[in-house]
């Protein structure tokens, strides 16, 4: 018994071989797009050289365009690859032959669904934040010094957004706003995603395996976005930026009057959809736990 | 001696066809026992429900004391059919697999076993033979000091030579005190391993006795199993 293992956290090691199997392929994107920002770099560098030849820098010029677009390329391919490995990994590692083993781990299903949506809502959020700022980054410099339009700087508009806010307490609450909204929506479509999976592989639907699931998938996310939008109807609840440099969280009423010019954001959906969200893991951890037939 | 297999009144129906229709036995640990009955008798739905698969059943399963999840799956060690590997793994992101979740499982041994029967570490499991495979998930499954090892067909599907290799090292393998839990169809090739006998028909009990209660007569196992079969399905 002396090479038995040691004692070990199993979520902690569900949430570590999740992101192994996903990291093999997802993280060569990532490498891709960082050596290609480095050409990108490298190109820009070059290019201030003044004593180099028009040969020269056309040469780098091409270079430097190629980086650009091919780098815009990767960075939108990254979310159709992590998306296929959202989907991939769940179908595959909890509903394939391999099922077998992920299933009777000593885990429970909240555990393996749990570490599942950590890891891969991670990836999703993180890969579209990198699409986004690398269409950012890219498409101003492009149109700073290829279109030859205004110099648009990622920092200018930074800076620009900034001074509209009063205060700093305001910048905070709207960064804190967007990041939430960001993260619950993104976390959202994942927990639609695994849920429509799981109920495709209950006995009833199992013959049509992963084809049930996009209908499924279109219902659910109609039904609980009008769900949201219900809710805003019944109760609108908004988190204010006043004028006084303060926020406040209010209920919408009829007759209501609002003195700030500012900016209203809508508190409603994102209540919801964390509501949904919790459901939505209970309902998939039953499905995943009670119903799923593995072939 | 307590129990390490207990069902009672246990039934299971996919829809309107019953697989298990109110099945009550049990085992006391440390024996091996062979679970046998012809194709669709049943047998892979009880596996599946005493390894925590299938939950949703009726009646009351317990394994080692608990109801199967959680605890009981850290007491069971699982070989089913199947390769329920993850086809990019290599030999050894297998057995890092397994040491993470199962705190029984013997490293050290799974390495010298692995070098013994010739498995490349690095090599992945997608480019093994069947045969590689089968030995990999044998290896991670008997280096586990299981308190009930389940194996669904072990001997299914592989070459005489290969059966006696399966049944040598399950039988060096298995630790004192644990219960190894069978089924299979090749009954003459490991009837003189069981201890006890559960088989099962159309999802019910037929015979659950002793070995040596069952041969009394001077018949095999596999006699018995000819004659029970023969007689009620008209084989």
């Amino acid at each position: 018994m002396t090479g038995v293992s040691k004692k070990k956290n199993k979520f902690l090691m569900l949430l570590k071989n999740d992101f192994l199997a996903s990291a093999r392929v997802i993280s060569l994107f990532y490498i891709a797009l960082a050596l290609l920002f480095a050409l990108f770099g490298i190109c820009t560098g070059i290019a201030k050289i003044d004593s180099l030849s028009v040969e020269v820098l056309n040469k780098v010029s091409t270079v430097h365009t190629v980086s650009i677009a091919v780098s815009m390329l990767v960075s939108f391919l990254l979310i159709f690859v992590t998306f296929f490995f959202v989907v991939y990994d769940f179908f595959k590692s909890l509903f394939g032959q391999q099922g077998y083993l992920s299933f009777t781990l000593p885990v429970s299903s909240h555990q393996l669904l749990g570490s599942k949506v950590i890891i891969y809502g991670s990836w999703l959020a993180i890969s579209y934040a990198v699409f986004m700022f690398t269409v950012y980054f890219m498409g101003t410099y492009t149109i700073d010094n290829v279109i030859g339009q205004e110099k648009i700087s990622l920092v200018e508009t930074l800076m620009m957004m900034l001074g509209d806010f009063p205060s700093i307490t305001q910048l905070i609450a709207y960064a804190v706003y967007i990041s939430v909204f960001f993260f619950v929506m993104i976390f959202s479509f994942v927990f639609i995603v695994y849920f429509a999976i799981s109920l495709a592989h209950v006995r009833i639907l199992q013959k049509f395996s992963l084809i049930a699931s996009v209908p499924i998938f279109f219902v659910l996310a109609a039904v609980f976005f009008a769900l949201a939008m219900k809710m805003s109807d019944i109760v609108n609840v908004f988190m204010l930026f006043n004028d006084d440099h303060t926020i406040s969280i209010s209920i919408l009423r009829e007759g209501m009057q609002i003195k700030s010019q500012y900016m209203m954001m809508p508190i409603t959906p994102i209540i919801s959809f964390i509501i949904i969200d919790v459901g939505m893991f209970f309902a998939t951890s039953y499905v995943m736990h009670k119903k799923v037939n593995l072939k | 001696m307590a129990d390490i297999i207990t069902v009672k009144n246990l039934s299971k129906s996919y829809g309107s066809h019953q697989v298990l229709n109110d099945v009550s036995f049990d085992f006391k640990e440390g024996q091996i026992i062979g679970l046998l009955g012809p194709n669709g008798s049943g047998k892979t739905s009880l596996i599946k429900i005493l390894v925590g698969l299938i939950n949703d059943y009726k009646g009351e399963v317990l394994v080692d004391g608990s109801r199967p999840g959680k605890v009981s799956k850290a007491a069971v060690a699982y070989l089913p059919e199947k390769t329920y590997l993850a086809s990019w793994m290599t030999t050894k992101d297998a057995v890092n697999y397994i040491a993470d979740f199962y705190d029984d499982f013997d490293k050290e041994k799974a390495l010298v076993m692995i070098d013994r029967f010739q498995l490349p570490l690095k090599q992945k499991v997608k480019t093994m033979s069947k045969g590689m495979q089968e030995k990999l998930q044998l290896v991670l499954v008997m280096c586990r000091n299981a308190r009930l090892y389940v194996l669904d067909e072990p001997m299914g599907g592989v070459d005489p030579a290969a059966r006696d290799f399966i049944l040598e090292t399950i039988l060096k393998n298995r630790p004192e005190g644990s219960t190894i839990l069978m089924s299979t169809h090749l009954i003459q090739d490991v009837e003189e391993i069981f201890d006890s006998i559960l088989m099962i028909g159309r999802g019910k009990v037929l015979i659950k006795d002793k070995v040596e209660n069952i041969t009394a007569s001077g018949k095999t196992i596999n006699d018995v199993f000819k004659e029970v079969f023969s007689v009620d399905w008209g084989f």
